[in-house]
């Protein structure tokens, strides 16, 4: 749905054909009621000065005056209490802290900071251009992509980026999101496939696919990929060590560059899995839903076995599941999700395999389960972790 | 009726007033719908005023209560054309789903508070420091005179220059863009 018809229903300028049309849009989908509700909170949001314009605030207070008046007719006794008084302290106490840390929310949410001059932004969700500018994201704002020829490509809301189809390239150009340890962040292409990628992870991409070619994007670390149907196009997702070819599914990848091992577990659908350069169907493995194929980086074996799917796509809601995995893996894992360094004292724990399960839970707690289950002493000092021996 | 207090309610109204119709008029449709949510929901805060003080956060208080007050009433509100009760219902179920949406709700919230913060910031600095001694620090007019070495007739002046400047902050706003 274009963006345009959709600020065009908000702001009641839309033809009866044109209301239609965005409301059927909205019903169609939870995905595009969401889209929907995000868009016209910003509008709302944006236009607060034209009621106030509008609003004719004596008469307002006027007609409370005469209200309350009528209500007090009949319990005349206490009309002003004290309590009052934390009407005016509470809203004072807001505007002191106004002054120390308000940020323009609406001013142009993604300052474009040139590459050299902030090359650390370490905690933050970036987006590099094509041009090699890098647009830092802010997850509590909103804000247009726009090309090296001003055209808008995309739009950013919160802690989504969507591209849209309406430009049509002559030639691949490519944006690169980048997410820190601690976050995730949702793409959806303009091809509509949606990406969504865990912590430590970045996503090369075409702004736009060009017709008639395959759809490759290049990953490094982790994302779930819920790729929109195109038998014509197949989608590439490109690893160091492993490319992955589908038409349309639903699928995980995990490929961190610490990681021994590159895993895709296939959620819906097929995939096909290749290290060479280019495609050749003899030499792909080839996926089942339920399954995971684990590539180990070290003899370049590829392993199939049933899984279970939720296990590896509990991160997307902030979960962390581990079954039978290796210490020093769940603390790389730790690491990425809570975006703090652990130092392990106690080597012997390394290969030692544990099985747990967390939803969306802090690490304080994470680590006390540890401590209270197998008795795993810890100590936290700001963003360090010390696994004591 | 002690003057303070009532000064208290007034700059509560006077701030919030416009602000909490624009966002009743978003989930509603119509300001005249947003305008006796928001009356109502003023008149409310009114009677529960011997609950104020247990209020954490004034300004998700009042949003909440809006948004609820909305709610309600497009719960009640009767389907007038049964003629076209499907279409009516379709609209209305995109109206709910708007109001559940914690992101949408979230994004209002935020900038409520913002928009308040900037209605406040634009008091005037020396009324200001008179406005938060009083009702932050809860000293009276003879105490404040004194902390800051001016006569209490001052601080009587500062104290109603506050409220005045709120309202001709506002009216500039009106007629600014009538």
């Amino acid at each position: 749905m274009e963006r345009n018809k959709i600020l065009k229903y908000l702001d009641h300028s839309a033809s009866p054909t044109e209301i239609k049309e965005v409301e059927t849009w909205i019903n169609t989908s939870p995905k595009n009621s969401k889209e929907f509700n995000r868009l016209k909170a910003t509008y709302i949001a944006a236009t607060f000065d034209d009621t106030a314009k509008t609003t004719n605030v004596e008469d307002g207070y006027l007609r409370y005056k005469k209200n309350i008046g009528q209500k007090s007719q009949s319990n005349k006794t206490t009309l002003w209490t004290a309590p009052l008084k934390y009407a005016a302290t509470i809203i004072i106490i807001i505007g002191i802290s106004y002054l120390f840390y308000d940020a323009p929310f609406y001013d142009d949410a993604t300052a474009i900071v040139p590459v050299k001059k902030r090359p650390q932004n370490e905690d933050a969700i970036t987006l590099k251009l094509e041009n090699g500018n890098i647009q830092v994201i802010k997850e509590d704002g909103s804000s247009q992509v726009v090309d090296s020829e001003g055209n808008e490509i995309g739009t950013q809301q919160g802690n989504s980026l969507q591209y849209n189809n309406r430009i049509i390239p002559d030639k691949l150009t490519y944006n690169t999101l980048t997410v820190p340890y601690g976050k995730r962040f949702d793409i959806i292409l303009s091809d509509s496939s949606h990406v969504v990628l865990n912590s430590g992870t970045s996503l090369k991409y075409p702004v736009k696919f060009i017709k008639g070619k395959n759809r490759e994007v290049y990953l490094t670390g982790e994302a779930f990929f819920d790729v929109a149907k195109n038998t014509e196009q197949p989608f590439i997702v490109n690893t160091n060590e492993l490319n992955i070819r589908v038409f349309g599914t639903k699928f995980n990848v995990s490929a961190y560059p610490e990681d021994n091992a590159t895993n895709t577990v296939l959620v819906e659908g097929s995939v096909g899995l290749y290290q060479e350069e280019s495609y050749d169907s003899a030499k792909t493995t080839f996926l089942t839903p339920g399954h995971l194929a684990s590539l180990n980086k070290k003899n370049k074996g590829i392993s199939v076995e049933s899984a279970e799917t939720a296990i590896y796509t509990a991160w997307m809601t902030g979960g962390i599941i581990f079954r039978h995995v290796p210490f020093k893996n769940i603390i790389k894992k730790l690491e990425r999700h809570y975006d703090v360094s652990i130092i392990n004292g106690n080597g012997e724990l390394n290969e030692e395999l544990f099985t747990a399960s967390f939803d969306n839970q802090p690490l304080e707690r994470v680590l006390k389960t540890f401590k209270d289950n197998y008795g795993i002493d810890y100590t936290i000092h700001n963003d360090t972790v010390t696994i004591n021996h | 009726m002690k003057k303070g207090d009532k000064i208290a309610y007034e700059t509560l109204f006077r701030v919030y007033y416009d602000k909490l119709l624009h966002i009743a008029k978003g989930y509603l449709g119509t300001i005249e719908d947003a305008e006796e949510v928001v009356q109502n929901v003023f008149l409310k805060v009114w009677e529960r005023r011997e609950n104020f003080n247990k209020i954490v956060n004034l300004n998700n208080y009042l949003y909440t209560m809006t948004k609820n007050a909305c709610f309600d009433r497009l719960k009640h509100e009767k389907v007038k054309n049964s003629f076209s009760k499907k279409y009516y219902q379709e609209k209305k179920a995109i109206q709910y789903q708007f109001m559940m949406d914690e992101t949408a709700s979230s994004i209002l919230e935020k900038e409520l508070e913002k928009r308040i913060n900037i209605a406040i910031e634009a008091l005037p600095e020396k009324c200001k420091n008179v406005f938060i001694k009083s009702r932050v620090e809860g000293m009276n007019h003879s105490e404040i005179a004194k902390v800051l070495d001016v006569s209490k007739r001052t601080v009587d002046n500062h104290i109603s220059n506050a409220l005045k400047h709120m309202r001709l902050h506002l009216k500039e706003f009106l007629t600014l863009f009538l």
